[in-house]
């Protein structure tokens, strides 16, 4: 049994003409321990199904079908109370925004401490000492001083620091990261993966980390599930995603990626046309079919279901345009 | 520069120059400061920044935030005023005219924002947004409006029948392709696209990429590229200017300063780039 299992989720935004859907039929596992990436563009279902983990989705939004299991128990399910454990004990959540997600009337140590005091019950000064070890640990100098500042005196990198040291207070075995390091420089970016790394090591967390930047996912995933248009199109361990994609919209991805070696040698990318579908298009089949050059007939009426292409590596794409290739690759890696 | 793209025509190939370019902000003093009398020195957003852009020349700002490429792009249009040094385009100092001298000048650098939607007005159509630019300043051609109009369209690769459209009615890709054509509606020598790719999703990122680097092929537009992503800037630019604290601490030919970077600030935003090939992972797990 994983850690989280989502089977089959479902979650729903009212339209004009009947429910819209946002994700569409999704499956995922967490195994204990695992970094598992979310990958995709706007408008794919990765952040919603991120959040329906802690059954966070936005009003008007609700979860529609599916279920999420954590731990065994049936997360969707639980009664008030019981949901509000969950939140304080097993999963804990990080933002994009880390000063929208910080009270900006109160210090931030007594935000973590407050934490402390609700969920794990502990006296004040305990909570003030645990506090400090919390700051220090998330790599915040001076932490005595930094105790007694106000978010707005932060950085957005030290925010973002204050969050992580608020969502691990006590220790939960999942992590939900929902573009964590987005809002931050690339400098600040790379000392946040490495902080969550870090932390990931200590304490064996899981994480579910949602992510637009493929670059953000290889540098902190084992696996990763790539989605477009509330599907999961294709899921893998990140290096063979990455090196033996086998869903164009995969591959698409990938070269679409700006990457530095491009220096000095400024050539046109084969850019995929057109813009990922919004929340009122209605697709029939393969929800890529309109933007794929491999479409044929019959892409329009497929199911988009995922079908095991190699070792722990599914496709929804049943056409498998880059399967040989691949495969020639794999061989001359395995011989090498 | 040696790796200057040559100019077209007769036209001198330098376009843009700037010198020892200063911009000033006032700090707010608290409450200590004033009971002290204390003088705070004003913060240099922009910090004797000196670069020069050929014609049809990409050139690349990157830097964090803060770090005040923003600024001094809207010091070049006098969006902001600057305080000190001198912005030259083809000899004419920017700061020495006003009138319809400074919209002129204006007229030849152009600025797209990184947000089309709070920069396109939501109750007009973009065929009436775009002939509106060219009818401002006059240029050739805006008699005819669907003549004008189809052209600009055609040049940012959009088909004719959005000209009716309102831009609510627009992906964020063809909104941003809009904003574009309305900067080319009148004619600019120069693009300022200020994080004008930053906000799209990748797939979509890409296209314009492409669009810029065919715009600069097409009608030998120069661009004044400014992204917080290297690899942005490594997609399209002839040559980078990496700021810090407002001042440029490092410039050279893109391939040059990638491959030996020679300021440690660059060194540590070439380091940090997440790369997208897990095999070149800098997070130890």
């Amino acid at each position: 049994m994983s850690l989280l299992e989502i089977e089959a989720l479902r979650v729903e935004f009212p339209g004009e003409d009947g429910p819209l859907g946002a994700v569409k039929g999704v499956d995922l596992a967490v195994e204990a321990g695992e970094v598992v990436g979310l990958v995709g563009e706007s408008g794919s279902g990765k952040s919603l199904t991120c959040r329906a983990v802690m059954r966070m989705i936005p009003e008007p939004g609700q979860i529609a079908g599916g279920s999420v299991r954590f731990d065994g128990s049936d997360v969707l399910g639980l009664s008030t109370s019981k949901l509000r454990d969950l939140r304080a004990h097993s999963i804990g959540m990080i933002y994009q925004n880390p000063f929208g997600s910080l009270n900006p009337t109160l210090r931030v140590g007594a935000q973590i401490a407050e934490t402390l005091k609700v969920n794990r019950g502990m006296a004040k000064k305990a909570a003030q000492a645990e506090s400090l070890a919390l700051l220090e640990r998330v790599g915040i100098e001076d932490p005595e001083h930094r105790y007694r500042a106000y978010p707005h005196e932060l950085s957005g990198g030290m925010c973002q620091r204050v969050m992580i040291a608020i969502a691990t207070a006590s220790s939960p075995r999942l992590m939900l990261a929902d573009e964590p390091t987005t809002a931050l420089d690339v400098t600040t970016q790379a000392q946040i993966l490495k902080l969550l790394g870090q932390m990931r090591a200590e304490e064996g967390m899981a994480m579910l980390l949602v992510s637009h930047d493929f670059g953000v996912i290889a540098q902190a995933c084992d696996r990763v599930a790539v989605m477009y248009g509330g599907h999961i199109v294709e899921t893998g361990p990140v290096e063979t995603i990455y090196h033996e994609p086998e869903h164009p919209y995969t591959k698409a991805l990938l070269n679409s990626v700006p990457e530095l070696d491009s220096a000095g040698n400024v050539q046109r990318r084969a850019a995929l046309g057109g813009h990922p579908p919004e929340l009122s298009d209605v697709i029939p089949g393969c929800v890529f079919a309109p933007r794929c050059e491999h479409a044929r007939p019959g892409c329009e009426s497929i199911s988009m279901k995922l079908e095991k292409v190699g070792p722990a590596h599914d496709s929804a794409c049943p056409v498998r345009p880059y399967a040989a290739e691949n495969s020639k690759a794999n061989t001359e890696r395995v011989e090498a | 520069m040696s790796d200057a793209i040559p100019a077209p025509g007769t036209q001198k190939a330098r376009l843009l120059e700037v010198e020892n370019l200063v911009k000033e902000f006032g700090v707010r003093r608290g409450l200590a400061e004033v009971v002290a009398r204390k003088k705070l020195d004003p913060h240099r957003a922009v910090d004797d920044v000196s670069f020069t852009l050929d014609r049809g020349e990409i050139l690349g700002i990157a830097g964090g935030s803060g770090s005040g490429k923003t600024t001094m792009a809207r010091c070049l249009i006098r969006l902001i005023e600057p305080d000190g040094g001198a912005i030259e385009v083809d000899g004419i100092n920017i700061r020495d005219h006003k009138g319809a001298e400074l919209r002129e000048l204006r007229r030849r650098m152009q600025m797209v924002f990184q947000d089309p939607y709070a920069s396109l007005n939501p109750r007009m159509t973009v065929g009436a947004a775009l002939h509106e630019a060219g009818k401002v300043h006059n240029r050739p051609g805006s008699e005819d409006e669907d003549a004008f109009v189809s052209r600009l369209l055609g040049l940012v690769q959009l088909s004719d029948r959005l000209a009716s459209r309102k831009p609510g009615e627009l992906s964020g890709g063809q909104r941003q392709r809009v904003s574009i054509a309305r900067a080319l509606a009148v004619d600019p020598e120069m693009i300022i696209a200020d994080e004008a790719v930053s906000a799209l999703d990748v797939s979509v990122q890409a296209q314009l990429l492409n669009l810029f680097l065919d715009l600069r092929e097409e009608i030998g537009v120069a661009i004044l590229f400014i992204s917080h992503q290297l690899a942005v800037i490594a997609e399209v630019a002839d040559r980078i200017a990496v700021m810090q604290h407002g001042r440029i601490v490092e410039t050279g030919p893109t391939k040059e300063v990638f491959a030996h970077p020679k300021d440690e600030y660059t060194q540590a935003l070439l380091r940090a780039h997440p790369h997208p090939d897990p095999r070149q992972r800098f997070v130890a797990s």
